[in-house]
C-alpha cells in the first residue's frame, strides 16, 4: 500500500500561510538533498555553505508560487538549487561549461587525482566516461545527488519507467564489462606466467 | 575486481561529492526562518513565533512585522536579531506524543492502534514508530512505539483509557502521552525513510547483530543493495535499529514491461504496520 501524497506540499502550504512549524520542518527536510546537491558543484565548503543559503533565499521568495500540481517540493526545491548554481558560476565568468556543472558531470578529480585515484573507483571512473552523456546524467542524479527515480524522471521530463529501466540497463551494462575486463586481465596474468 | 552488488556502492563513491555538503545548523536554519518569517509571519500567529519564549528577541520580530519595515531592510534586521537572540526552539503546543511500551510478552496490534488513534484523533499528520531494544544484559528485546499526532484534537490524558479498553493486550502496558511542544528531532522529519522490523537479536557485537538483522532480511526477499541498516549502542546499554528499505524493481529484462513502483513512500500508517 503506497502513499503517493507529497507530504512536504502541505508544509509549503502551511508555511505560506505563516506556519513557522512548517517551515522549520520544510527547511530541515530539504537541507540535505540541497546541501548534497550543491556539494557535488562546487569546488569549496565555503562556496558551499553561500550556495545552500542562496538556494533557501529562493525557497523562500518563491515559496508561494510552488504548485503541487506541477510536481513535487524536492524536485522543485533542486531545480531552484540549479540555477543558484549556474548563477554561482556565471557570476564567477567561470570558462567550464554551465551546463555540466550543473548536470554534475563535472570531472571530480584533476590529472594529478587520477594518477593516486583510489584503483576502487578507477575503473568505474574509466567505464562511466565511455558512456553517452544522458546516461552518465542519470548515474550522477542518482548515485552522486542521491535522487529518487521519480525525482529525476520530474526533472529530466522522463517518464519514472523510463527512468528505472536506462538505469537498471547502465548498472547491468556496468557490471557486465567490468567481467569483462576482469577476465581479460585474468587472462593476461596467466599468460604472463 | 568487485563483485556484483558492490557496482552501485562505487557508483557512489565515485559521484562523492567534492566537498562536505554543509551540515544543518542551527544558525543557517535560523537565518532562512528570518527570511521567511519576514514575508510569511503574521503578528500574533503561530508564525511569528512563540508567544512566550526566552528574551525579548521574539516581541522585535513582531514589532519589525508590524511595522511593515521595508523588506530588504526588515530581513536584514530579523536575521541579524535572530542570530543573536532568538532561540533554536519554540515553546508550541503542536501536538500530541503516545509513547506505548507492552508488557512483556505481549504483542503489539501497531498498525490497529495507530489507526485508532488517528481517526480519533483527526489528526493531520501522524509518525508512528516501532523499534526493538535490546537491553544491557541481554534478554528479551523490548518493543516500544512512538505515536506522534500533528494537528489534533485529543486532550492530555484522554486516548490512554481508550486505547486500555479498545485493545486487552495494552492492558499492562505502559502508555506515556506528552504535549508535543518545540522542536521536532531531525530522525521524525525523516519518517518516511525509516522502517522498523520485529526481530530477535541474540548477538552482543554490533556486526553481529546487523549481520544477523540482514540475513532475517534476506530471508524475506530483500537484497544487500535495497537496504541499509543502522545498529547503534546507546549509551543507557540498550541498542537501536534502523532500516531503511529502498526496493528495486526487479522485473527489468531485456524485453521488460514497465514494472510497478520499487520505492516506497511510507506514511505514518503504510506496509510496515499491515
Amino acid at each position: 500500500m503506497l502513499a503517493m501524497r507529497d507530504p512536504l506540499a502541505r508544509w509549503v502550504r502551511k508555511a505560506v500561510a505563516g506556519d513557522r512549524r512548517a517551515f522549520t520542518r520544510l527547511y530541515r527536510e530539504l537541507q540535505p538533498l540541497v546541501a548534497r546537491y550543491v556539494a557535488r558543484r562546487v569546488d569549496s565548503a565555503a562556496d558551499a555553505e553561500e550556495l545552500v543559503a542562496d538556494v533557501f533565499r529562493r525557497v523562500v521568495e518563491h515559496l508561494a508560487d510552488f504548485d503541487p500540481a506541477r510536481g513535487s517540493v524536492r524536485a522543485w526545491a533542486l531545480r531552484i538549487a540549479r540555477n543558484a548554481v549556474i548563477d554561482h558560476y556565471r557570476t564567477r565568468k567561470s570558462a567550464v561549461a554551465l551546463e555540466v556543472i550543473a548536470d554534475g558531470l563535472r570531472e571530480t578529480t584533476g590529472p594529478l587525482d587520477h594518477m593516486i585515484a583510489d584503483e576502487r573507483t578507477a575503473w568505474v571512473r574509466a567505464l562511466v566516461a565511455e558512456c553517452p552523456t544522458e546516461t552518465r546524467q542519470l548515474l550522477a542524479m542518482r548515485y552522486g545527488d542521491g535522487l529518487r527515480h521519480a525525482e529525476i524522471a520530474e526533472l529530466l521530463g522522463l517518464r519514472e519507467s523510463a527512468v528505472r529501466k536506462r538505469i537498471s540497463r547502465a548498472v547491468r551494462e556496468l557490471r557486465a564489462r567490468s567481467r569483462m575486463l576482469e577476465d581479460e586481465q585474468k587472462a593476461e596474468v596467466s599468460h604472463a606466467l | 575486481m568487485p563483485s556484483d552488488p558492490s557496482t552501485k556502492e562505487l557508483l557512489r563513491e565515485l559521484h562523492a561529492p567534492r566537498v562536505d555538503p554543509p551540515p544543518l545548523r542551527p544558525s543557517a536554519e535560523q537565518a532562512a526562518v528570518s527570511a521567511w518569517a519576514a514575508r510569511y509571519a503574521q503578528p500574533g500567529g503561530a508564525g511569528a513565533g512563540a508567544k512566550e519564549t526566552r528574551g525579548g528577541g521574539v516581541g522585535l520580530l513582531a514589532l519589525l512585522v508590524s511595522h511593515r519595515v521595508a523588506l530588504a531592510f526588515g530581513a536584514l534586521m530579523v536575521a541579524i536579531v535572530g542570530a543573536c537572540v532568538l532561540p533554536t526552539s519554540y515553546d508550541i503546543p503542536l501536538g500530541l506524543s503516545v509513547e506505548i511500551r507492552p508488557a512483556d510478552g505481549e504483542r503489539l496490534p501497531a498498525s490497529e492502534i495507530a489507526r485508532y488513534v488517528r481517526e480519533r484523533s483527526d489528526a493531520a499528520e501522524v509518525d508512528v514508530l516501532v523499534r526493538e531494544q535490546v537491553q544491557a544484559g541481554g534478554g528479551e528485546p523490548q518493543t516500544l512505539m512512538q505515536i506522534r499526532l500533528w494537528d489534533q484534537g485529543l486532550a492530555l490524558g484522554e486516548i490512554e483509557p481508550e486505547l486500555r479498553e479498545q485493545f486487552p493486550a495494552l492492558a499492562d502496558a505502559e502508555i506515556v502521552e506528552t504535549a508535543l511542544e518545540g522542536e521536532i528531532d531531525t530522525i521524525w522529519a525523516r519518517r518516511l525513510a525509516h522502517r522498523a522490523f520485529r526481530v530477535s537479536l541474540r548477538e552482543a557485537d554490533l556486526e553481529e547483530a546487523r549481520a544477523q538483522l540482514l540475513a532475517d532480511l534476506h530471508s524475506r526477499g530483500f537484497k544487500d543493495e535495497e537496504v541499509v541498516v543502522k545498529v547503534r549502542d546507546l549509551e543507557d546499554g540498550g541498542r537501536e535499529i534502523e532500516v531503511e528499505v529502498e526496493v528495486e524493481d526487479r522485473s527489468l529484462g531485456e524485453g521488460d514491461q514497465a514494472g510497478p513502483p520499487a520505492e516506497l513512500e511510507l506514511d505514518g500508517i503504510g506496509p510496515g504496520f499491515d
